[in-house]
């Protein structure tokens, strides 16, 4: 009893935020809106509502250019659509008819309102130099379309069955070089991550493609914003990610036959949305704890992501430590050339969006290497926090006060110890504070290693998302997460800062 | 012990090249306890930092035990782990707790196992009367206790010469007298000592020699009665006696008298002079220059006044005059008569081919 209540004396900042988060659950499950009074037959009835699509895909494309009108809301995912919508800060959602397969939108109380009309193609595309394998991809269409593997496939994943269907048992070549297909994991049920591994209708489709000519398949899941820029570095050979074939698209990429034709359709909120009242709170949470987490053991993606993110931040935290103290080294250094470099390289750290050099450095700098993109994240991220620990160190030993090396040089020690004994010391027990900060905000600053194709904590949530189509639980797991890592870090360096100081 | 030989040192990082120190020698034996005084800006503190080269000199040689320190192959840490410095702002080391900033140097320069150190450690707190304090840290301390401890510091080394520069200066009054006793105690034990200082009476007490530092070199030296109680170079003599001095130049006849009685005012004012003080120097410095004029020859004004004797002396000295006129006959009796009685004492001579006139001013307690 003594313990809990010392250590609730102790954190009370920390059990205060997790209460934060509960209550912000319990508000964000219990919201409801308004009930819609009318129920559109047409886009043209849409007027100017509010209306949410994935950025980036064609019915963005098409609801830009034909109804100027509407309110378009861009965001990352579907998921995150359908949430708009049932929170209502969307009043429609226009997206692919085969993308709430399983997203149980009458339970959430919204409806499909009307079928869009044209049909987009959706094609998998090769960059313009690799027109032989596009060839061969084509004919390899073509052939599943006539020895009627295709109809297999879509009755496997297309029909009402597809949350239950694992990927068939398919002979994969082991010899050759591997085909790198890039594809994103969370577009159920064409490629999403099911019991662990990448699985649906194009994941199958890519591993008889291999099967095909030969060589063994490797996939790797991106961000969908990033996925051409993979495949024109050199990343991927092949993007199957869902998409469309436009034209301007056609321009940068090779696209091959289309292998599926895909139809939009509208979703509103129902008419008589009480589908809600039925279930109470607990129960209700209950079970997105169940679909989240426990369901083909999800938090087993948590736990892969969280080891990721973990091993990036803290690899990324050491060696930016060191890169800091070396870069303040040659800040402090008499040669001009040195200074000038260093100081060029902080500013341009400083100045740089951290997403952007990330990028940069994996589908530019990194792009020809053979490098992982764990590493990679870790050397971008490693820079960035270098630049600033070095600002950091900087300021920290110009603000010892120059009577302390007076004093010591008076005493007889060297320049060098007298730094290590005197001006070190008081200088780290004075930038500890914003180093702690700056650390801490590194772990967060790692969820956008998505981008880069890395499984990290953020995208694992991402994936569950896409897949119980549950917009907020996943990120509130998450946030907890991520709390509970910075608190560790900040007890572990609390801990180290103390232990030093009293040496 | 320390020898200096044609110590200058000029500072080039200023706007203009600013030299502090022009040529100075001297010689320290050891057990000698020497103040170095003089105003300030005179390049004393400079001088004792070039001692221990925390001050990179100009040109010059120092040698300490008969080894030449500017040398580049000398080992200059361990030079300096003979030779204490205690500074102005006491400079302790804000992260180490009492205790530690006393042992550090010891444990990690001489060696010496943590025991015996901090027993020495103890020792010497408890010599400066600090012992209490050995795990307070230093900023929870008083300015006197700091600079009591950063001394014990400087002991902790068993430094053979101690450099005091300006140990007293950031502390309020009150707690002066704490260090300075401190150091009166090193003084009986007979450590050597160079001490800036400007704690005159202390200097007198302390001190086998002083060093008097103007213009960037040793103006003057001797023993504490010589400088304190005569002092041979004018210089010397107006800093011991604190002389403030208005100058003024009146050219011919016809210059700006009120003006001129308007400057006087002002000094009289700063001073603190008093009214019938400053009516008698009007009086003098109106009567004596139309005396004067009979000559042609600017006249050259000098007051001086004393903050240590209150001495007020009014100094006329005009160029190209061979004759003495105060004696003369000639002169007016009713002006000789104002001029008398607004002095004590008044000389007349001839220097060279100009005439002085050297009036001191009644004070008003006589």
């Amino acid at each position: 009893m003594n313990i809990f209540v010392s250590f609730l004396k102790k954190n009370q900042f920390f059990l205060f935020f997790i209460s934060i988060l509960l209550l912000s659950t319990f508000l964000l499950n219990g919201c409801k809106n308004d009930q819609k009074t009318h129920i559109p037959k047409s886009l043209n009835e849409l007027g100017n509502s509010k209306v949410a699509v994935v950025l980036g895909t064609i019915q963005d494309i098409y609801m830009t250019e034909q109804y100027p009108d509407c309110e378009m809301i861009r965001l990352n995912s579907l998921p995150e659509c359908l949430a708009a919508v049932e929170k209502g800060i969307a009043d429609y959602t226009v997206l692919d008819s085969i993308a709430i397969l399983g997203a149980g939108i009458e339970k959430r109380g919204m409806q499909v309102d009307f079928c869009l009309n044209d049909y987009t193609s959706i094609a998998s595309a090769f960059r313009f130099e690799d027109d032989n394998l596009c060839q061969q991809y084509n004919e390899f269409l073509a052939e599943i379309h006539q020895n009627g593997t295709v109809n297999e496939m879509k009755e496997r994943w297309l029909s009402d069955n597809a949350l239950n269907t694992s990927m068939p048992p398919i002979d994969r070549s082991t010899s050759g070089t591997p085909i790198l297909v890039g594809t994103i994991n969370f577009n159920f049920p064409f490629s999403f991550i099911k019991d662990g591994q990448l699985a649906g209708y194009e994941m199958e489709m890519m591993y008889r493609f291999g099967t095909y000519i030969g060589r063994p398949v490797e996939i790797s899941a991106y961000e969908f914003s990033s996925i051409l820029m993979a495949l024109n570095s050199g990343k991927i050979d092949i993007v199957t990610c869902f998409l469309c074939q436009t034209e301007e698209r056609a321009k940068t990429v090779l696209f091959s036959d289309p292998y599926y034709q895909c139809q939009s359709i509208c979703v509103g909120r129902s008419a008589n949305s009480n589908a809600y009242s039925d279930n109470n709170f607990w129960d209700e949470t209950k079970e997105v704890f169940k679909n989240d987490l426990l369901v083909e053991k999800r938090w087993k993606l948590l736990l892969d992501g969280l080891w990721e993110t973990v091993f990036i931040s803290f690899f990324s935290i050491i060696i930016g430590t060191i890169l800091g103290c070396l870069i303040c080294a040659l800040r402090m250094s008499r040669r001009k050339l040195w200074r000038g470099i260093t100081i060029g390289y902080t500013k341009i750290m400083h100045g740089m969006p951290i997403l952007v050099f990330l990028m940069i450095m994996f589908y530019i700098v990194f792009a020809p290497t053979q490098v992982t993109a764990t590493w990679v994240a870790i050397i971008a991220f490693a820079m960035n926090f270098g630049a600033f620990v070095s600002e950091m160190f900087l300021s920290g030993i110009q603000s010892v006060d120059h009577g302390q090396v007076e004093a010591g040089r008076a005493l007889g020690f060297s320049k060098r110890s007298t730094f290590v004994n005197f001006v070190l010391p008081q200088a780290l027990h004075r930038i500890f504070p914003v180093y702690k900060g700056e650390a801490i905000s590194l772990i967060k600053n790692t969820s956008i290693v998505g981008y880069i194709a890395i499984q990290d904590i953020t995208n694992a949530s991402d994936i569950i998302r896409s897949r119980t189509f549950d917009a907020f639980f996943p990120l509130i797991i998450i946030t907890i997460i991520y709390f509970i890592l910075a608190w560790i870090l900040g007890a572990v360096l609390d801990y180290i800062n103390k232990k030093t100081t009293h040496a | 012990m320390i020898t200096v030989k044609h110590l200058s040192k000029t500072f080039y990082n200023t706007a203009i090249p600013f030299t502090v120190l022009r040529d100075v020698n001297c010689e320290i034996k050891k057990g000698e306890i020497i103040s170095i005084i003089g105003p300030s800006g005179t390049g004393k503190s400079t001088f004792l930092r070039c001692i221990n080269l925390l001050e990179q000199p100009t040109s010059g040689e120092i040698f300490v035990n008969g080894i030449n320190i500017m040398d580049k192959k000398t080992d200059l840490n361990a030079i300096r782990q003979k030779m204490g410095m205690v500074f102005q702002n006491f400079n302790l080391f804000s992260h180490l707790s009492i205790l530690h900033n006393v042992t550090i140097g010891p444990i990690k320069l001489l060696k010496m196992p943590k025991e015996d150190a901090e027993k020495q450690a103890m020792d010497l707190l408890r010599m400066v009367g600090l012992a209490e304090k050995a795990n307070s840290m230093p900023s929870e301390l008083s300015g006197g206790q700091k600079q009591r401890v950063a001394i014990a510091r400087c002991l902790s080394m068993k430094p053979d010469v101690i450099l005091f520069d300006e140990p007293t200066s950031a502390l309020d009054p009150t707690m002066v007298s704490e260090v300075l006793s401190v150091i009166r105690q090193l003084a009986k034990q007979g450590m050597t000592m160079l001490i800036v200082t400007h704690e005159m009476k202390f200097a007198y007490d302390v001190s086998t020699r002083v060093f008097f530092m103007n213009e960037g070199i040793i103006y003057e030296e001797g023993t504490p009665e010589e400088i304190f109680e005569h002092p041979q170079k004018p210089l010397t003599q107006a800093f011991i006696n604190r002389i403030r001095t208005l100058e003024y130049e009146i050219k011919n006849s016809d210059f700006d008298l009120h003006h001129m009685n308007a400057e006087i005012e002002q000094f009289c004012q700063k001073y603190a002079l008093g009214n019938d003080i400053y009516n008698r120097i009007l009086h003098l410095v109106e009567e004596i220059p139309s005396i004067m004029m009979q000559d042609p020859g600017a006249i050259h004004l000098k007051l001086d006044y004393s903050e240590k004797n209150y001495n007020i002396y009014v100094e006329f000295e005009q160029d190209g005059c061979t004759n003495l006129i105060l004696d003369n006959p000639d002169t007016d009796e009713v002006a000789l008569s104002i001029i008398r009685g607004c002095c004590e004492s008044i000389d007349e001579n001839i220097v060279g081919n100009s005439r002085k006139i050297k009036a001191k001013v009644k004070s008003n307690k006589s």
